[in-house]
């Protein structure tokens, strides 16, 4: 059905609201990859399959992720007339009971979160789920849609406003007012820098040469965040619209969508919103009427860490190798094929459709001083609650691992936090009361990133963490600049040595001086920020490496060469679990009796200690 | 170029040709065609699309999701994300290049798998993931990798 | 027309010129490695970095890429220059101990060997002899892989069928890295396993020139000048001064 104008929008969005709250119940299931990864698939089918065989009329949909990935995999029922019910894990064989309970007309309760509103009557005894501790405190203005909309439908999105702030803009604003909007609203890049969105839009525009393009940037190449997978996922056409206004502020009449190779569902989805845009009419000719012409186009990475820095994602879309190039010429005056491209982030885009629809005014009265509005974090690793969690920018760290994350994992002691990747560093957990925003986090000689929280326990060895950033980025440079090529393979290899118990010649301070050196003369900001995680944790944490240098000893027991595993004679109960496990044979005994480990032989590679069912592995 | 690869990569390279991002789509394509980049496909792609031999090469061996060699019967990614790092990534592919007799070259013996350590899958909250062909497992431990494994296995016996 | 300050002078800077040309014209020394004045700029090697001090974003930046920007005020010598020249210059000693040409550029940098292990290349990854065959259009070579692993090679590690054994990329190569071996008959570019023969000259039948090497000078020759690849130097030289008949002495002139 092709929309020609501003009406359209509204009478499609009034006819499909009945998609979101039909006559009988609605499950929806969350089939994220994170959600498919727990199962999803199967209960959807299981749902399917039991509301079928015992006749329960319902309407089934796979939704995007509500965020907290921890409980996966999450399932909404929503009952008419009543609220909409959360429930984390839904395991597969609990299906066909929680169906038979809606047939006979109870709410299932098992593992029952809360309730969303939409307006029915009350159940007084079920709290809503932004009383759980999770959800307390997130506020979800670029996760609205997250895991309540079908991403694969049009009409799902439209019924919930999608596709009205275009028509604002195309309609009766200019695309200098939609910039003004924009820059008033004081919305900053979320993919790390945080530069001004308005402004980088307002450079392009005033940028003499055209063409101009604008590019969505989903290279998240930050290992431990996927706030951008998520969005793309689960509210795809969010963005191809934030694109559409995007397009029409800077004058570009092409966009693109540049998603990493690595999230093939974010791609499909995708895909599909922008076939379903097009036949609506809202890409092509002609937009609503306006006049305007905009086409989207979808380019997938292939593996390169590097992508996510503006001038190499440029050549990866030109079909070269990802390779970074000085600037100036910054992309605003000279980009894509040599024109004025505006790039910005998957999570900084979402943005723009609610900013125009609610107004700058509505938005800047959510965050900090400095940094307006929301920001999405990956709470992951060694916390009780994992997900993906927005709060306003300057919600205090704490709150987020210790209130919404619940502290350490099976109630170990959380030692340090990892912000911003690769680029970023760690910040010890006595610091944890800084407000999360972008001038404290950089104070602390970390970066926001892209908004990986990393969780680091008593259980995490610093030196071992600091050598896999290195690893990786050591791995992941292009190889272009000396500093970051030959300079950071200097440094991985020295921390290799530190952690296979051979860094008794390793002189701290000249491994600081290098990466200072690196840091002040690489080429791009991958290697300029590389050090990073080594320097920080060599501030906060320098005990931990000198344990290693000089008494050979790794105080989390993680660095396998400096281990040491026993059995504890008193807990084992020789089961022999671990004999059959153990694969050097390491590990002998008599059956019901204590066992041993073979020093000579054993490799460290803890499989023992992951069966064994009464604790009796030490590692030291 | 009569061959099936040129004939195919012919088609694929007039499906890109003149679009953004034509060569890395293109190459995709002919990886998922082929299971991994053939020499014959890449010389096919660099005439078809007029683009240098070298920089289709520099691009193919640039980007890690590109491969030169073919891959096993079923491919298996294990995921080297922070979160799946903290949660011991490292001795699960160890266990998994162990168990199924993988070398460097990461393809078995038998070519029934190959392994691949790739960058986050993005799946960090059910870390240790590891995705075997288009199937995603999370929060996989090292007792549970034989029962993960056992459906390809059995898959593999039959085909032997 | 632009004016800069380099080391507290003011001077005067052309149209597209970049901040490295400015401070040569000047007779300030700035070392380069990856630099090549007949290549693109590439901003790779990282000694040429100078110390932006106010007109632009402060820090160092690559002199070779530095658009020489009206009112900028940059260092050349100071002491974050220095520092990061001599860690660049350390590293790239560690990775071509061997080379004559970067053991002396460390030398001159104050840079000495350290605890780096060292590597044992030739090749410093500096992109000229890529350039330089990409610039002819003839692209042999490319970088392939990345990080550590980068190296420039043909594709496929195969023998080259697209060089032409023009050698501009032994010219251009700072480190005597890539290797030609030419014969009376033959050029041989080891690195790119090809061999080409030497065709002969039209007029005096000495080998001179490959058949690559021809066809690239008789295509960039403006159209209706005369084909120079048939013939060697020498006889070219013969014959454009015979065309000009500078050749047979006039009759009329007398001793």
């Amino acid at each position: 059905m092709k929309i020609k104008d501003a009406d359209s929008i509204k009478r499609l969005a009034e006819s499909s609201r009945q998609l979101l709250t039909p006559s009988v119940p609605r499950i929806a299931v969350g089939m994220s990859s994170c959600g498919l990864a727990a199962g999803a698939q199967s209960v959807m089918e299981a749902f399917q399959v039991e509301c079928g065989r015992q006749g329960v009329e319902c309407r089934i949909v796979a939704t995007g992720c509500l965020g907290f990935c921890g409980a996966e995999p999450l399932v909404e029922i929503l009952l008419p007339g009543k609220a909409a019910f959360v429930y984390g894990p839904v395991e597969e064989n609990r299906c066909a009971d929680m169906v038979a309970e809606l047939r006979e007309g109870r709410l299932p309760r098992d593992n029952l979160l809360g309730r969303r509103e939409v307006g029915g009557a009350e159940i007084e005894d079920v709290p809503p789920l932004s009383d759980h501790p999770f959800y307390k405190g997130q506020i979800r203005i670029v996760t609205r849609n997250l895991g309540l909309i079908d991403p694969g439908s049009f009409e799902e999105y439209v019924a919930c406003g999608g596709y009205q702030a275009l028509a604002k803009a195309l309609g009766a604003m200019s695309s200098e007012q939609v910039i003004d909007e924009i820059k008033s609203s004081g919305l900053r890049g979320r993919g790390g820098a945080g530069f001004p969105t308005g402004l980088k839009w307002e450079m392009t525009r005033k940028s003499p040469s055209s063409p101009k393009y604008i590019i969505m940037n989903g290279d998240e190449g930050d290992p431990g965040a996927y706030m951008d997978r998520s969005l793309m996922e689960g509210d795809p056409h969010a963005l191809v619209e934030a694109m559409i206004i995007g397009g029409y502020a800077i004058g570009a009449q092409t966009g693109i969508l540049y998603v990493r190779a690595e999230y093939p569902l974010a791609q499909k989805r995708l895909r599909e919103a922008i076939g379903q845009a097009k036949e609506a009419a809202l890409l092509g000719r002609d937009i609503l009427g306006s006049g305007f012409d905009f086409d989207l186009y979808l380019v997938s990475g292939a593996g390169a860490f590097v992508s996510g820095e503006e001038t190499a994602l440029i050549h990866s879309v030109e079909g070269r190798i990802a390779e970074p190039d000085p600037r100036p010429p910054y992309p605003s005056e000279a980009g894509l094929y040599g024109q004025p491209t505006c790039i910005n982030n998957v999570e900084t885009l979402a943005n723009v459709p609610v900013i125009l629809d609610r107004g700058a005014e509505w938005y800047g009265g959510f965050g900090a001083e400095k940094s307006k509005g929301t920001k999405l974090f990956c709470l992951v690793g060694e916390v009780a609650r994992t997900g993906l969690v927005e709060v306003p920018l300057g919600t205090p760290l704490a709150a987020i691992v210790h209130g919404m994350g619940g502290g350490g994992r099976g109630g170990a002691a959380v030692k340090a936090l990892q912000t911003g990747g690769p680029s970023g560093g760690c910040i010890p957990s006595e610091a944890f009361d800084l407000p999360a925003d972008y001038e404290a986090l950089q104070k602390m000689g970390s970066i926001m990133g892209s908004g990986g929280l990393i969780v680091l326990s008593e259980r995490t060895c610093m030196v071992d963490t600091a050598r896999y950033f290195l690893k990786f980025t050591r791995e992941e440079s292009c190889g272009k600049c000396t500093p970051c090529r030959e300079g950071i393979d200097y440094l991985s290899h020295v921390l290799d040595d530190i952690v296979a118990g051979k860094g008794a010649g390793v002189n701290l301070d000249a491994i600081e001086q290098v990466s200072r050196g690196i840091a002040a003369a690489s080429l791009c900001g991958l290697g300029q920020t590389a050090p990073n995680p080594l320097m920080t944790s060599l501030r906060h944490f320098r005990a931990e490496y000198e344990a290693h240098v000089t008494e050979n000893r790794c105080p989390a027991g993680v660095c396998s060469a400096l281990l040491h595993i026993s059995i504890d004679p008193q807990a084992c109960t020789g089961c022999t679990a671990c004999v059959a496990v153990c694969p050097v044979s390491a590990i002998s005994g008599t059956k019901k009796e204590p066992h041993q480990v073979d020093q000579s032989l054993c490799i460290k590679c803890k499989a023992c200690e992951d069966i064994c069912r009464f604790n009796a592995i030490r590692v030291v | 170029m009569d061959s099936e690869i040129g004939i195919k990569t012919g088609e694929i390279a007039q499906r890109w040709k003149g679009t953004p991002g034509m060569l890395t789509g293109a190459l995709q394509e002919i990886q998922e065609t082929f299971g991994y980049l053939p020499e014959e496909g890449i010389r096919t792609l660099a005439s078809e699309l007029d683009i240098p031999l070298s920089r289709i090469f520099s691009v193919a061996t640039f980007y890690s999701f590109f491969r030169l060699t073919p891959p096993g019967l079923h491919h298996i990614q294990v995921c080297e994300g922070t979160a799946c790092h903290v949660l011991g990534a490292d001795q699960l592919s160890a266990k998994l290049f162990r168990d199924l007799k993988i070398g460097d070259e990461g393809v078995s013996e038998d070519r029934l798998f190959s392994i691949d350590r790739v960058r986050c899958l993005g799946c960090c909250s059910m870390a240790p993931v590891v995705r075997i062909d288009d199937r995603t497992y999370g929060r996989v431990r090292q007792k549970n990798v034989a029962g993960i494994l056992k459906p390809y296995l059995k898959e593999g016996d039959g085909e032997n | 027309m632009a004016a800069i300050t380099l080391n507290g002078r003011l001077l005067e800077a052309e149209a597209g010129e970049k901040v490295l040309d400015v401070a040569r014209r000047n007779g300030i020394p700035v070392p380069t490695l990856c630099h090549h004045p007949g290549l693109s700029a590439y901003g790779a090697c990282r000694l040429c970095l100078v110390e932006i001090k106010s007109g632009f974003r402060p820090g160092l930046v690559s002199s070779c890429t530095m658009p020489a920007i009206d009112g900028l005020v940059a260092e050349t010598e100071s002491p974050a220059v220095k520092s990061a020249r001599k860690l660049v210059a350390e590293l790239l000693l560690a990775r071509a101990p061997q080379s004559p040409e970067i053991r002396a550029l460390a030398a001159g940098l104050g840079a000495e060997p350290t605890a780096i292990p060292k590597k044992d290349e030739l090749c410093i990854l500096c992109g000229r002899c890529v350039r330089a065959c990409s610039a002819l259009g003839v692209n042999a070579v490319s970088f392939v892989r990345r990080g550590v692993k980068r190296r420039v090679a043909v594709p496929f590690d195969k023998p080259s069928e697209h060089c032409i054994a023009c050698q501009a990329c032994v010219s251009v190569c700072p480190t005597g890295a890539i290797k030609a071996k030419i014969t009376h008959e033959k050029v041989e570019m080891v690195e790119w396993q090809a061999r080409r023969e030497l065709q002969r000259c039209a007029v005096c039948q000495t080998p001179f020139v490959t058949a690559g090497q021809r066809d690239l000078v008789e295509r960039t020759v403006e159209a209706g000048h005369q084909p120079l690849g048939a013939l060697c130097p020498k006889c070219r030289r013969l014959e454009t001064a015979k065309a000009y008949s500078m050749w047979e002495p006039a009759s009329g002139v007398s001793g």
